[in-house]
């Protein structure tokens, strides 16, 4: 095997192994399956309204009981997940739903940090298109003696520049 | 005589730090040595004036002196000492007088510290802020948050106790004093950057002086928050270790923008370059603590901590508004001299995975301060009323996360300025393999989901790049390849690789449920069997507590049980948990029978797994935060990096010399 | 061009760019002063409610005594529907203002108190024994009525008018004092909205 083809060797299978973990992985959950399970998954988006910061799921007060047993009724009758939520919201008000809806002002709570972090990946493109075209570095005399003094004078540089 | 003393102490305080401020204010402007000689008397006279004020109120608190209106409010005859001497912490004035002690005693050490360079005006500007902070918050005790109020009208004989909540174990004492040394810490970089602004000399000078006042700071701030999600998980009951709740993501904002810049600095040492991304870190870090104490404090929030509403609202946000101000003022006016030498050379290099961390930590902190303060926005412009809450923050951590482990992967192997493809492919391989496999291990044990198995991937590659490291430190330098920032550091990198891989693993397979039994039943759940035994009662004066004893697997009884406070509305859950290597075992009581001999009770069981690995890792990290701070192996040197000068500028503001403060000078001219 | 010149070109470039960033960021930061400095305590925000100005919702069971109870045969008279638990502190506290409201409005004839509680009816029974409180007391063992009326706690209080549209929420204790100015703000308010629509 030519030294090119062998240092490549190990990646692929290592490639190969990742995807199938991976997939393993992530094809494993389908979502909630049971009943049971889509009650918890809905608990968790309502937010509990004697307490605060955390959701029916997480309490135990009067209301939120009260609420989750209103939510198993409706998951068993065969209501879908927003029209639980909408009852839940018509009940309450929209303060009680801890994930906001994207519609109206409330897409800018989930876009905005979307926007800023594409424009962050953006501007390091950019900047580094930049950089890489000023590249012009002239080196001088000078350089070269501080460099060849500074690595006599180094003890023992693995050349890793992880050191420090 | 407490309130006396008390108030005494802080008068003479805010009088030291408003006055030391002026005159050496004079000092620098007027060039003045002997003026500026004073700072470290300045600072021992506001340490005075703190400490006093600070026994004051402990011993108001522990003979229950109760014609203090804080006394009256958070002290009790019922409660125990130690919880006594703790609810100094417990509300609001009692947490600004905490703040002001420990602004005082890190002013006294930055004083003692530069006591032989005091009339350098870096020094100078730097304890001029220091003292204007201190006097801000000084004056904040003489204004709405006066820990020293007497009750109006008759001396009350007892008082309700500090909050339930905060008497339920021992360790909840430590999170505020530990998160008031990392956020007031945080206070001295940022003096320093302010005065490096202001004398223009915003060489390395400074950053290399405050290096380990920030670790520590930031290794104080990481342990209170650490130990604020496991007091939120052993006793507050709810099963969970952060809600996002506001005042959670307060301590955390800071933090973020606090790692990012530890890790940007390295990059201003080696080569000079992200000055003004330091500067702006640094500043808005200090700035977000600010912002973190009016949002937990002024009742805008609703919150865990919110307490009574205060009028301290508008002058924490206005001290808000004066630090942002300030800081984008000084940055502007200096940012000709900010400008970098040196350019960032390629994509694949040391200094690119520091600025793209940047950009990740700081939209990280972007997207928690948006989700916290939104609803406050909507309501303004809409007068709608929402919730943003767990599920969106969990669902921006998540994707911000992995890009950052995936940093943490790579970029310990990078070498500054250039690396190829092939150097990485080298140095890459065995750590990902350990990434493969700990994917594997995961996926075997019952991980599921795209984020959970990525994750795992991803924390068990970063673990092997900071093994990896370690060993080749060690293996060239012996244990001493322990030491220093980057060693250290990479024993951080495994602490949180650590916690990384527990909340992966506990977002994918946590299971929750709830069982009725009587006295005697068993249920089984997820493997194990849990089987109720009876109930046990105890009242005293403090509390009244029922416990539900129930037997984990034949083994060892837990206790899950339910105090009811005589001033609270509702019962308070105490969990009991049974920690284990894989996962933990969590009960709670959920309601108790009427009749305790034969009735049922309701019990919830929750599977948390890997969860004793959080606090695991927390103290890996603390571990590593220790390691990080000893000298590294080698000491600066004239080659050492320096920034270049900035081309066209002249004057005598860029000394020719590196920067006089530098660690290297100062053997000099010691 | 000369090299110092693409420089000095240069400082003068990212200067310019310096400054409109620093702009934009202290505008930014103003704005969000200004948010946060108009808000009110959160405390202050919670007696807002989607049932306000609707048709009370349900309120039909069995009382303490074993009578039928339904709120829709109260129209006619102001009904304050007050959400009780026995343990809970706030809730005893408020209870002798209840009774002396209770007892004046009976006597005029105008308003009346319902009580609803969902948990621990026999500590109930026993607290209204002995601390009085002539009024019925509905029994809501599955929390189903607390859920309609969207009851985050008690103590909550609810007034309904006359028509059976609710009118004001309380989120507090209450206080006889404080129920009588509210009763008579909502009648005022009733009356004139009566006016206006009258031809």
């Amino acid at each position: 095997m030519t030294p090119v083809r062998r240092s490549w060797l190990p990646w692929g299978l290592l490639a190969v192994a990742l995807v199938v973990v991976v997939l393993v992985g992530g094809l494993r959950s389908g979502g909630p399956s049971s009943n049971a399970e889509r009650v918890d998954a809905l608990a968790k988006q309502v937010r509990c309204p004697a307490c605060r910061s955390q959701s029916v799921f997480d309490s135990d007060t009067p209301s939120s009981r009260a609420i989750k047993e209103e939510v198993a009724r409706r998951v068993e009758v065969g209501q879908t997940d927003a029209e639980i939520l909408g009852y839940v919201e018509s009940r309450f008000g929209s303060e009680i739903l801890l994930s906001p809806t994207a519609d109206g002002i409330n897409a800018l709570v989930w876009g905005l940090p979307v926007a800023v972090l594409v424009l962050g990946a953006g501007g390091l493109v950019l900047a580094f298109r930049r950089w890489q075209a000023n590249e012009a570095t002239i080196v001088t005399d000078a350089d070269r003696r501080l460099v060849a003094a500074a690595l006599r004078a180094e003890d023992d540089d693995v050349g890793e520049g992880a050191g420090r | 005589m407490n309130a006396a003393l008390g108030l005494g102490g802080v008068v003479f305080g805010a009088l030291a730090a408003w006055f030391g401020a002026a005159v050496t204010v004079v000092g620098l402007v007027r060039h003045r040595p002997a003026l500026l000689r004073l700072g470290r008397q300045w600072a021992v006279l506001v340490a005075l004036g703190a400490v006093v004020a600070f026994l004051a109120m402990e011993r108001a608190l522990i003979t229950r002196d109760f014609s203090l209106k804080y006394v009256a409010e958070v002290g009790s005859h019922a409660t125990p000492r130690l919880f006594n001497v703790a609810a100094l912490w417990s509300a609001l004035e009692g947490s600004i007088l905490l703040w002001a002690l420990i602004l005082a005693g890190y002013l006294l050490l930055v004083a003692h510290r530069f006591r032989h360079r005091l009339t350098d005006p870096l020094v100078g500007w730097a304890l001029v802020t220091m003292l204007v902070v201190a006097a801000f918050f000084f004056t904040l005790m003489l204004g709405p948050a006066n820990p020293f109020e007497r009750v109006a009208g008759a001396v009350p004989l007892d008082g309700p106790g500090p909050n339930p909540l905060l008497q339920n174990h021992v360790l909840m004492a430590f999170h505020p004093p530990m998160l008031y040394l990392g956020y007031v810490g945080f206070t001295v970089p940022f003096a320093f950057a302010i005065a490096a602004l202001v004398t223009g000399r915003v060489g390395e000078g400074w950053l290399v002086e405050t290096r380990r006042w920030t670790l520590f700071a930031w290794g104080f701030l990481t342990a209170g928050i650490i130990l604020g999600a496991w007091w939120s998980y052993e006793v507050l009951g709810w099963g969970g270790y952060w809600a996002w709740d506001p005042v959670e993501n307060a301590s955390f904002l800071p933090w973020l923008t606090a790692t990012a810049f530890i890790h940007s600095v390295m990059v201003q040492e080696r080569r000079g370059m992200l000055r003004v991304w330091n500067l702006a870190l640094l500043c808005a870090t200090f700035s977000l603590t600010i912002l973190g104490t009016f949002l937990t404090r002024s009742g805008v929030l609703d919150s865990v901590h919110a307490f009574t509403e205060s009028h301290i609202g508008p002058w924490l946000l206005s001290g808000f508004a004066v630090v942002v101000a300030v800081s984008i003022g000084l940055i502007g006016w200096r940012a000709d001299r900010l400008r970098a030498p040196g350019a960032i050379d390629s994509p694949l290099s040391r200094e690119a995975a520091f600025l793209a961390n940047n950009v990740l930590f700081a939209g990280f902190a972007f997207a928690v301060l948006l989700g916290t303060v939104f609803p406050l926005v909507v309501e303004a412009l809409n007068d709608d009323r929402i919730s943003v809450g767990r599920p969106y923050f969990d669902r921006m951590a998540v994707p911000i996360g992995l890009a950052l482990l995936t940093l943490m992967a790579v970029a310990p192997v990078l070498p500054w300025r250039k690396a190829s493809g092939e150097l990485l492919r080298h140095r890459l391989l065995w750590p990902a393999w350990a990434g493969v496999a700990a994917a594997a291990a995961g996926v075997a044990a019952g991980v599921s989901g795209w984020a959970g198995t990525i994750g795992f991937f991803l924390g068990g590659f970063a673990g092997g790049s900071a093994v990896r490291q370690v060993v080749l430190a060690t293996r060239r330098q012996g244990w001493r390849g322990l030491l220093g920032r980057a060693n250290g550091g990479m024993v951080v990198h495994l602490g949180v690789v650590v916690i990384a891989v527990a909340l992966a693993a506990s977002g994918s397979f946590e299971k929750a449920g709830e069982f009725e039994l009587r006295p005697g039943e068993t249920a089984r759940f997820e493997g194990h069997t849990l089987t109720y035994r009876g109930i046990e009662e105890s009242v005293d004066a403090r509390l009244r507590e029922v416990k539900a004893l129930v037997q984990v697997d034949g083994g060892r009884t837990f206790a899950p049980a339910l105090q009811r406070f005589p001033n609270a509305s509702a019962p308070i859950g105490v969990p009991s948990v049974s920690t284990g290597v894989t996962h933990d075992v969590y009960l709670t009581l959920l309601q108790v029978p009427e009749d305790f001999e034969t009735g049922a009770v309701r019990i919830r069981v929750l599977i948390m797994p890997l969860a004793v690995w959080l606090w695991i890792g927390g103290g890996i990290m603390a571990f590593g935060t220790v390691l990080a701070a000893f000298p590294g192996r080698r000491r600066r040197r004239p080659t050492d990096a320096v920034s270049a000068p900035v081309p066209g500028l002249e004057g005598p503001s860029e000394p020719s010399q590196p920067d006089l403060v530098g660690l290297g000078a100062m053997r000099a001219v010691r | 061009m000369s090299v110092a010149a693409t420089e000095g070109r240069a400082e003068g470039r990212s200067r310019r760019v310096g400054g409109w960033v620093a702009l934009a960021v202290a505008v930014l930061a103003a704005g969000f002063v200004v948010v946060l400095a108009s808000r009110d305590p959160a405390v202050d925000r919670v007696t807002d409610s989607p049932l306000l100005g609707k048709p009370a919702p349900g309120l039909a069971g069995e009382t303490l005594d074993g009578a039928a109870f339904d709120l829709g045969d109260r129209r006619g008279r102001w009904v304050l529907v007050n959400f009780f638990a026995p343990w809970c502190v706030p809730c005893i506290q408020e209870h002798p203002d209840l009774v002396s409201f209770s007892r004046r409005h009976l006597q005029a004839g105008d308003a009346e108190v319902v009580s609803v509680v969902f948990d621990d009816v026999k500590g109930t029974r026993e607290f209204f024994a002995r601390e009085g409180g002539e009024w019925p007391v509905v029994v809501d063992p599955n929390g189903a009525v607390a859920l309609d009326w969207a009851v985050a706690k008690v103590p909550e209080s609810f007034l309904v008018d006359p028509n059976g549209f609710v009118v004001s929420r309380i989120t507090t204790g209450v206080t006889s004092d404080g129920l009588d100015r509210l009763l008579e703000q909502a009648k005022a308010m009733a009356a004139g909205v009566a006016e206006e629509a009258a031809p």
